[in-house]
């Protein structure tokens, strides 16, 4: 009976109050609605840069490809049953966590490597490969397809050498009849090594060959018949596993001397033929796997099993007849798990900001409803309630209110956030309940633990801090620097790299408690030099600057709260922009490191470029130059090794590459024309510019010393002018040379040098215009966009979580801080309004009031912001080394950035909500009239 | 015996001086609020005359319009029908502009809950009205000590609101109203936050204010014993008045000395 009695009492104040409790409610839902819908939304985005990452990465990596070389006997009927009969074998001894993710598989058998030992054009080595689905992927552009002709390819067991040599002095046997197999080519092949439909060609097994090397084997006479030709419906379709060995000519050799390496695709029903011969064969089972079917909370457990198979990377380690798996799906995985540890860290630091913030609203919201029932409560004190009693009613309520809001939130955002579930989301909204709990009790402590006697009675203006207080205070600022440190050094996350590896939620803390710290600081000294001003005021004759800077050097402690929340979120804010912009600034500096410009078309296989993107709509500059990807290198000391070498046309690149990160800031050397006879010999040298690390055997070349290079098939003298550690456009390379193309020009006299690279300087949607220069012109050559790569970086899941966290975040932030100091206002405007009308009664006029409020706030406002900002930037450089943000830009480090006209609009934007909030406050204050808010509390 | 409440025009009772301008005129002064249940009146067609040096009590009930009437006359509020003149001056038509010099010169008031700013302390309290007309800082300095003096709180000039007792708070009220020697005085129940003897010794403290200082002071109380202070007393009820009688000069002169010099003896 008493309980319900004590419920309807509860309930009826409720209903009185119901303004603050309706505010107290939505502040508590809202956020335990933000925080429990954080960890979805988070796993969401983690399962979209999984995915992501999975189909962005070449295809042969993020699928398993399973190799064997043996010789399968074929069976009657289906001609490669018995191959895919084993694969179906292996797939089923993949481990279920990796089988899972298998869409389809495809069959690929390929046979020994042949020469043709008469080539229709240049040298050409040839395999046979049959593949399944070549026929639906391609079309036919000539011919037909491939038939089994049935003709097996017997082995030779005579002493019959290959290509119809001697037999040791006796009599020649007759010539067999060769052995026919009908291929189809890709027409671009056909194009390279010269031949048509209808074709007949002799080919030999090819000895050099590692597969043949060992074991001598000995076929019979084959003859290849081109029975049609045809051309793939999209090069980049996945059926391709990124392998275009079916498709185009592999060059290899020199612009004189090539040498191609075709495959030729047979019919399935020509494998027992070709198997007859007793060669062995390279099985390969593609295994397709299903980006979608990706979650991010396998990652542990996939990793687990794909390090249990056993994983080579590369098949050539495989001894034959062992099945090897090879996939790159661990460093994919790999590379996820880094990039979501550290997105983890950068959205825990930008969740923990708001949360700290929405303490603050919370504690000023506390704060206001048990000022309004201070009278109450007092008089409950006064009439036998203790101490202890009080506190836990207000318990009670508070859990029934905070506690509910925070079910309420966590409610909604399970049913309407889209993600998949996670425990995180019931620990947050479980910490955000229990913090609204706490500060809604703690507001009534000091009404509940004061002496009878003191009810009643205003807070008297704090000039000393009690020297518990201070204590505590101290301790803040230690831990606060001491977790800095921490956070330095050890960075965000505890536990062994990897999935395991967690953030610390202490470290993550470590901006809010800097800025709780420095915060703290702030408050307790900037009366000081404010107090100073205050007496230097006071020698004036007139009032409103005295009267303003003593009121703003004695205010109570209490009132500290709303400025501790505008620097902590001036500090968040900071925070937040040196972070973002850092990071993006990162991402246009990596962009022109790895492109080297805006654009980069480059020549696919040997030889030079005819194509002039110059006229291209858009196009603001060009610069041509030929890169060898392994030139001989030879030192002084004639030790002789190969190098990259870029030959660039400075002036040109210069241009291109004005104001942006690549720019290569040449040496003086590679500026200036060349000049005078023999250019390129040890008598006039061509400048060169060669990395940290030099190539190997000249480790003792300095700058000012020669050497000489094979450069556009001569052999010239290069002084070493520079050395870099990296140059744009030249990436993963331990060593390279960078020269001047006006001087390498100059030492091949009149001989023709097209370009094999042109990099352009043009805006976004140059791009299209590039690829329809490329197809017009038909030449073999790719686009390579800097605006593509800044796009892969900027728009990944995880990075572009980040952003829109912390865009989230400090929306929030500013909200809980518009709260608090809206707050703060309504907590003083009581007391305020009837200062200002006592003062008005003595003759203060109503601009003086107003000078007075401006006063009164300017200071600390300020005292807030600047400090904020400065702390914001600090907790940054502090922080970074921590936080790993060089995954989101591709670099080994992120240069911090500050961009100080953001950081004007965000101080702007905080001084906006500040003077609208006081503003408002104020308004309210002079909408009473002078009568009335002398009434004020007399009653 | 019925009272009986029809008002008598002053210049037929206390006309002091008729053909002279008095510190305090009113003319039908009337002032209502709109409320939710209809037009409360709270001062109805008041008009009398405060000559100047007088010490006037207005006595009533909560609720009988004294504080509305005191608000009109220093020209915090404005009447909806009626006019309030003081020493000649039309205040209920100036603009507020003009008011600002009014309050700072001319009328200091005292409050029930004294007013002071928390934050300063006691001289810093009694400055403030001073640095409002830009006076010179020694003489600034010299005058709040004497006002200080003046109270009693010489000794107790550097201590902030919290530290005085409310008899001392209100000493400093007193002290800041009457820093630029204002000709009019207005007090709102001075002592209804104080208890008896507290607020007899602030009584008498005004009493002889007015005395020493040549001042008219206008005291809303509605403690009778503290009546036989006063030069005169008018009472309001339901925003009329409904008395207006004035004291024996010699009682009340007997009265705040004999509060000066200790308690009063009830006999």
């Amino acid at each position: 009976m008493r309980s319900l009695s004590a419920a309807g009492l509860l309930l009826r104040r409720l209903r009185s109050e119901r303004g603050m409790i309706l505010l107290v409610v939505v502040l508590v839902a809202v956020t335990s609605f933000l925080f429990s819908a954080a960890p979805r939304l988070f796993n969401r985005v983690a399962d979209d840069a999984l995915r992501t990452a999975v189909h962005a990465a070449p295809v042969a990596q993020r699928n398993l490809t399973m190799r064997l070389t043996t010789s399968l006997q074929p069976r009657d009927g289906d001609a490669v049953a018995v191959v895919r009969d084993f694969g179906e074998g292996q797939a089923r001894q993949l481990p279920a966590a990796v089988r899972s993710l298998i869409l389809d598989w495809t069959v690929r058998v390929t046979t020994v490597r042949f020469i043709l030992p008469k080539p229709p054009s240049h040298e050409t080595h040839l395999w046979l490969a049959y593949q399944d689905g070549l026929t639906d992927g391609t079309r036919l552009v000539a011919g037909r397809w491939p038939v089994d002709l049935g003709m097996p390819l017997s082995p030779d067991l005579g002493d019959q050498g290959q290509g119809g040599g001697s037999n040791g002095g006796e009599e020649p046997r007759p010539e067999p009849e060769p052995a026919r197999i009908e291929v189809a080519l890709a027409r671009a092949e056909a194009t390279e090594i010269g031949v048509a439909v209808g074709d007949r060609l002799a080919v030999v097994l090819d000895r050099t060959d590692p597969q043949l090397t060992r074991t001598g084997y000995r076929i019979m006479p084959l003859e290849i018949e081109v029975a049609g030709l045809y051309e793939p419906l999209d090069p980049s379709a996945e059926m391709w596993q990124g392998d275009t060995r079916l498709l185009q000519v592999e060059q290899h050799g020199t612009d004189d001397f090539p040498i191609a390496f075709a495959t030729a695709y047979v019919a399935a029903e020509a494998y027992p033929d070709l198997w007859a011969s007793g060669l062995p064969f390279n099985y390969e089972w593609r295994f397709r796997v299903d980006p979608a079917r990706f979650e991010a909370d396998q990652v542990a457990g996939l990793q687990v099993e794909l390090r249990r198979m056993g994983l080579i990377s590369s098949a050539a380690a495989a001894p034959d007849d062992t099945v090897s798996i090879v996939t790159g799906l661990p460093g994919i995985l790999d590379r996820f798990v880094t990039a979501r540890a550290a997105s983890e860290a950068a959205l825990s630091i930008a969740a923990i900001g708001p949360l700290g913030l929405a303490g603050g609203a919370l504690a000023m919201t506390a704060i206001l409803l048990v000022r309004r029932r201070a009278g109450t409560l007092a008089l409950a004190r006064g009439r036998g309630a203790s101490g202890a009693l009080v506190l836990g009613t207000q318990l009670l309520e508070s859990i029934l209110v905070a506690g509910g809001a925070a079910v309420v939130g966590f409610v909604v955002a399970t049913a309407i956030v889209p993600g998949r579930p996670s425990p995180l989301s019931a620990e947050l909204g479980t910490v955000v309940a229990v913090v609204a709990i706490v500060v809604l009790v703690g507001a009534s402590w000091s009404i509940a633990r004061r002496p009878l006697g003191e009810l009643g009675r205003d807070d008297p203006p704090v000039l000393r801090v009690a020297p518990r207080r201070l204590v505590i205070e101290l301790a803040i600022v230690v831990i606060a620097v001491a977790a800095t440190l921490l956070l330095r050094q050890r960075g965000l996350t505890v536990g062994p790299a990897g999935s395991d590896a967690r953030v610390d939620p202490f470290l993550a803390s470590v901006p809010v408690l800097s800025g709780l710290a420095a915060g703290i600081v702030a408050l307790r000294f900037y009366p000081l030099p404010v107090r100073a001003l205050g007496w230097l005021a006071a020698r004036r004759r007139d009032l409103v600057p005295v009267l303003g800077l003593r009121t703003v050097g004695r205010h109570p402690a209490a009132a500290n709260l709303s400025l501790l929340v505008l620097l902590l979120t001036a500090a968040f804010g900071a925070f937040s922009s040196v972070i973002g912009t850092s990071v993006d600034r990162g991402q246009v500096t990596a962009s022109y490191l790895d492109i080297g410009a805006d654009y980069r078309l480059e020549r696919i296989g040997i030889g030079g470029m005819t194509l002039d993107p110059a006229g291209i709509a858009g196009v603001e500059a060009t610069a041509p130059g030929v890169v060898d990807p392994s030139a001989d290198f030879t030192s002084t000391t004639n030790q002789r090794a190969s190098t990259y070498v870029a030959a660039i046309d400075p002036l040109a690149y210069a241009e291109v590459t004005a104001g942006t990160p690549a720019a290569p800031g040449w040496p003086d050397a590679f500026l200036a024309a060349p000049s005078g006879a023999g250019v390129g010999t040890a008598e006039n040298p061509i400048p060169a510019l060669l990395s940290d690390r030099l190539p190997t055997g000249s480790a003792k070349l300095r700058i000012g010393d020669t050497f000489e290079m094979l450069v556009a098939r001569e052999t010239m003298t290069f002084q070493l002018v520079d050395q870099r550690a990296a140059f744009p456009g030249i990436v993963g390379l331990a060593t390279f040379a960078v020269v001047p193309l006006t001087w390498v020009r100059a030492a091949v006299g009149d001989r023709a040098m097209p370009p094999t690279v042109i990099w352009l300087r043009g805006p976004r949607d140059v791009g299209a215009g590039l690829t329809a220069l490329i197809d017009a012109e038909r030449e073999s050559a790719r686009v390579v966009s800097r605006h593509d790569a800044y796009a892969a970086l900027h728009d990944a899941p995880l990075v572009a979580a980040i952003g829109a966290g912390y865009g989230l975040a400090l929306l929030a932030a500013v909200i809980y801080m518009v709260l608090t100091i809206v707050g703060a206002l309504v907590l003083s405007a009581a007391g305020r309004t009837r200062d200002l009308a006592y003062l008005r009664t003595l003759g203060v006029s109503a601009r003086q009031a107003l000078a007075l409020t401006v006063l009164e706030h300017a200071p600390p406002v300020l005292l807030a912001l600047l400090p904020g900002i400065a702390l914001g930037i600090g907790v940054a450089i502090l922080a970074e080394p921590g936080m790993g943000l060089a995954t989101f830009v591709g670099a080994s480090g992120v240069p911090l950035v500050v961009d100080w006209p953001a950081l004007a609009a965000l101080i702007a934007a905080l001084l906006g909500a500040v003077v609208l909030a006081v503003a408002a406050g104020t308004w309210l204050a002079r909408r009473t009239s002078m009568a009335d808010a002398l009434r004020i509390g007399e009653d | 015996m019925r009272r009986d409440l029809r008002y008598t025009p002053p210049e037929r009772r206390f006309g002091d001086d008729p053909g002279g301008t008095p510190m305090v005129e009113t003319r039908d002064l009337s002032r209502d609020y709109p409320m939710p249940g209809g037009i409360v009146h709270a001062v109805r067609d008041v008009s009398l005359r405060v000559g100047h040096g007088q010490l006037v009590a207005l006595r009533g009930r909560s609720g009988s319009g004294k504080t509305t009437f005191l608000s009109m006359v220093g020209a915090l509020d404005r009447p909806t029908r009626g006019s309030v003149a003081v020493d000649g001056l039309a205040v209920s038509e100036l603009p507020e502009s003009e008011l600002v010099g009014f309050r700072r010169r001319q009328v200091g008031f005292i409050f029930q809950a004294f007013g002071l700013m928390p934050i300063l302390s006691a001289a810093e309290n009694v400055e403030v009205p001073l640095r409002l007309v830009l006076a010179e800082p020694r003489a600034r300095d010299r005058r709040v000590l004497e006002l200080l003096e003046l109270v009693g709180l010489g000794g107790r000039a550097n201590h902030r609101p919290h530290e005085l007792s409310g008899g001392e708070q209100q000493r400093v009220a007193i002290a800041r109203a009457l820093a630029n020697e204002p000709s009019l005085l207005l007090a709102d129940e001075p002592t209804g936050q104080l208890d008896s003897q507290t607020g007899r010794g602030i009584m008498a403290l005004l009493h002889r204010l007015v005395e020493s200082e040549g001042m008219t002071a206008i005291v809303a109380t509605h403690d009778t014993m503290l009546m036989d202070l006063a030069d005169r007393v008018i009472e309001l009820s339901d925003g009329q008045v409904v008395d207006d009688y004035r004291t024996v000069p010699e009682t009340a002169s007997a009265l705040a000395a004999a509060v000066d010099g200790g308690p009063i003896d009830p006999a």
